[in-house]
């Protein structure tokens, strides 16, 4: 007997119970689509981490406060709690010259928000000195960055993200324009439009931040003064030659700091961007292995299911098998065409849970559901493994009942009813 | 030509042991048309399947055209019934769900062979089912059904084709026109065993075999009790 004989009858059988082969299969349907779909969702999310992380600018280094302990409780705060970091550290960092260090930026964020050309919008205010733009690779569309001078000055200007710019203002230039930033409702501040950043594209926060002279709010807002005096600042961006070894100079740059700081363990969390984005890449990676795994416990399940329903099969066919021994078939022929009917039903199972889950996949790509923007991303090697497992449960759960099916005494099958 | 000698077959079950057959020897030669008579439960039919490889005897040897085969394997018996034996049984044993041409075309599917269709098709109108072709059995006589049995045994060119009452559920009609064909056959030099319990279809044979509890007692080869 041929293959093609064997598919012919398998066809033939799975038509003949349609109803009860189409909910067998659903069982492997779900559990494809579901792979193939959970683990596009997973890599979505993994990319999207990924190029925020990239987007923020080429060979970064963060540094931010140490968790804070409480002298009297000893309970520790979480990362960026404390207020260790303040603003002459980014002078402190320059005096050193690390070797491919070529910037420093010190930066406070808030929430905040901004009232400009009649519209409201919620903003991300970011107080920053005039390194930034250069530290973070940012590029205008219109005017110019926070100068030293604006530092200095404590001028309260303003330059707009390109989102945000679009919001208040869309119907063009914004240059000189007035924008009010609330805090609450208690605290308004009025501030100059100098500037808007040019689209930064992608899932960037840069879009929806608006950034002001770092002084500029300082005498005004309580919560930015240090005890010790000086301005207590949130992150410190610091940009390096790619070409150097970041771990040389983030243990450089901890020296300085501690050095500074006077303190024998740091007090500050140094991170650089490829840090960031490996433990990223690991929280999401163990997330598409979790989701994997669930979606291969129904691809399972699925085949047990199969394996079920071809014993069945078997059992309701022996006197069919009987008939087949006696005008010839090898026990072969016969184990063939249960294989095959097993793998029929896998397999083409397996097609419509591809078709199923790359059209959730792509369905979903780029909405909004719970409130989280879903990015998909399709990979290959999940619509090959969910394929590939699928037909290795198919040739399992056929294995047994059709090796039950090809021991049949021909006689005894025969003489079944 | 097959030869079977002290073949015997024994049943183990929880009543005890049932000797069906016992120590039978008896030589078939090509082209002889032989009727297996006896009363019911004499071993008949489990003699008609060791002598078509369907079933194995518990001792005794069964030769077919001097080949022990005995020795041989699942595979080699079921190549023997694919190539060389032809089956009909009392009752039709067709598949369900397949069309009468798709019943004669399973043991050609089974020999690999190409044109199945063609073959088919001639097979059936062979035995004037032509305008059956693509019913289904529920959709036929217990005659045509019959006949598509028989076309099915025929397809491959048997040897041998082995009948169990072939006749036993039909009408007077049906039985003769079926029995019309066996003699057509056995014309034609197939070797043909049939199983029947009527002395007028016997009758039709060239040789009867008589069976009784397990044993061969008559055989009209060499005249009563001559075994
Ligand atoms: N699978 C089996 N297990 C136990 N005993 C069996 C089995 N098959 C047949 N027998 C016994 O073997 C004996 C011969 O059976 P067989 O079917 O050959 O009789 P038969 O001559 O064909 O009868 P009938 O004319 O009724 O078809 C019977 O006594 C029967 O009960
Ligand atoms: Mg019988």
């Amino acid at each position: 007997m041929t293959i093609i004989d064997a598919i012919k009858i398998a066809f033939r059988s799975i038509y003949a119970n349609r109803l009860r082969s189409l909910l067998t299969a659903l069982g492997m349907i779900i559990g494809v689509a579901s792979v193939i779909a959970l683990i596009a969702i997973g890599q979505g999310t993994q990319q999207g981490v990924k190029q925020e992380i990239m987007g923020l600018g080429s060979n970064l280094i963060f540094i931010q406060p140490g968790s804070s302990t409480d002298q009297s409780t000893g309970s520790k705060g979480g990362r960026g709690s404390s207020t260790t970091l303040v603003l002459s550290d980014v002078d402190a960092i320059m005096d050193a010259e690390i070797d491919g260090l070529y910037g420093a930026s010190g930066q406070i964020n808030f929430p905040a928000q901004a009232i400009g050309g009649g519209n409201n919008d919620r903003v991300d205010v970011v107080a920053v000195d005039a390194e930034y733009a250069y530290v973070r690779d940012l590029n205008m569309e219109y005017g110019s960055f926070i100068s030293d001078n604006d530092v200095t000055r404590k001028a309260m200007n303003i330059v707009l993200g390109h989102a945000i710019a679009d919001s208040l203002f869309p119907t063009g230039d914004p240059i000189g324009e007035n924008v009010r930033i609330n805090l609450g409702s208690r605290f308004g501040f009025n501030f100059r439009v100098i500037g808007v950043l040019s689209e930064s594209g992608g899932q960037n926060v840069q879009d929806a931040s608006v950034y002001i002279p770092i002084p500029s709010l300082m005498n005004r807002l309580r919560f930015l003064k240090n005890p010790t005096g000086g301005t207590t600042i949130q992150q410190i961006s610091i940009k390096i030659d790619e070409n150097v070894d970041e771990v040389v100079i983030k243990s450089e740059l901890e020296d300085v700091l501690m050095m500074e700081h006077a303190v024998l363990e740091p007090d500050f969390i140094i991170n650089s961007q490829n840090d960031l984005v490996s433990a990223a890449s690991a929280v999401s990676k163990t997330l598409s292995i979790l989701l994997g795994s669930i979606a291969g416990i129904s691809l399972i399940v699925g085949g047990i299911g199969v394996m079920n329903i071809m014993l069945v099969s078997v059992t309701e066919r022996t006197r069919e098998i009987g008939i087949r021994r006696a005008v010839g078939a090898l026990s072969k022929d016969i184990r063939l065409q249960f294989i095959s009917e097993a793998l029929v039903v896998t397999i083409g199972a397996g097609i419509i849970g591809v078709i199923v889950g790359l059209t959730i996949a792509i369905v979903i790509n780029g909405r909004v559901i719970a409130g989280q923007q879903m990015i998909t991303v399709i990979e290959l090697w999940s619509v090959l493994v969910a394929f590939g497992v699928s037909s290795i449960v198919g040739l399992i759960s056929g294995s047994y009942p059709a090796h039950r099916a090809s021991m049949l005494d021909p006689i005894v099958a025969l003489r079944s009813d | 030509m097959i030869e079977l000698s002290k073949i015997s077959k024994d049943y183990y079950t929880e009543a005890g042991t049932v000797h069906a057959l016992r120590n039978i020897d008896v030589k078939i030669q090509s082209g002889e048309f032989v009727a297996i008579m006896g009363q019911s439960g004499s071993g008949k039919s489990t003699m008609l399947n060791i002598l078509g490889c369907l079933d194995q005897p518990t001792t005794g040897q069964y030769s077919l055209d001097g080949i022990n085969v005995g020795d041989k394997n699942d595979t080699y018996r079921s190549i023997l019934r694919r190539e060389k034996f032809g089956f009909v049984f009392q009752s039709y044993n067709l598949v369900p769900r397949l069309t009468a041409v798709e019943q004669v075309e399973l043991p050609l599917i089974y020999q690999g062979a190409s044109n199945k269709r063609e073959i088919a098709l001639e097979a059936l109108a062979r035995l004037n089912l032509d305008d059956r072709a693509h019913h289904f059995p529920q959709q036929l006589s217990g005659g045509q059904q019959q006949r598509v049995a028989i076309a099915r045994s025929l397809v491959v060119q048997p040897q041998v084709v082995f009948a169990d009452e072939p006749t036993g559920a039909l009408d007077t009609q049906s039985g003769k026109d079926i029995m019309k064909i066996f003699s057509e056959l056995s014309d034609e030099g197939i070797t043909i065993v049939l199983i029947t319990h009527e002395q007028h279809i016997a009758d039709q044979s060239s040789r009867i075999l008589e069976m009784s509890d397990g044993q061969l007692v008559f055989d009209s080869l060499h005249g009563r009790n001559s075994l």
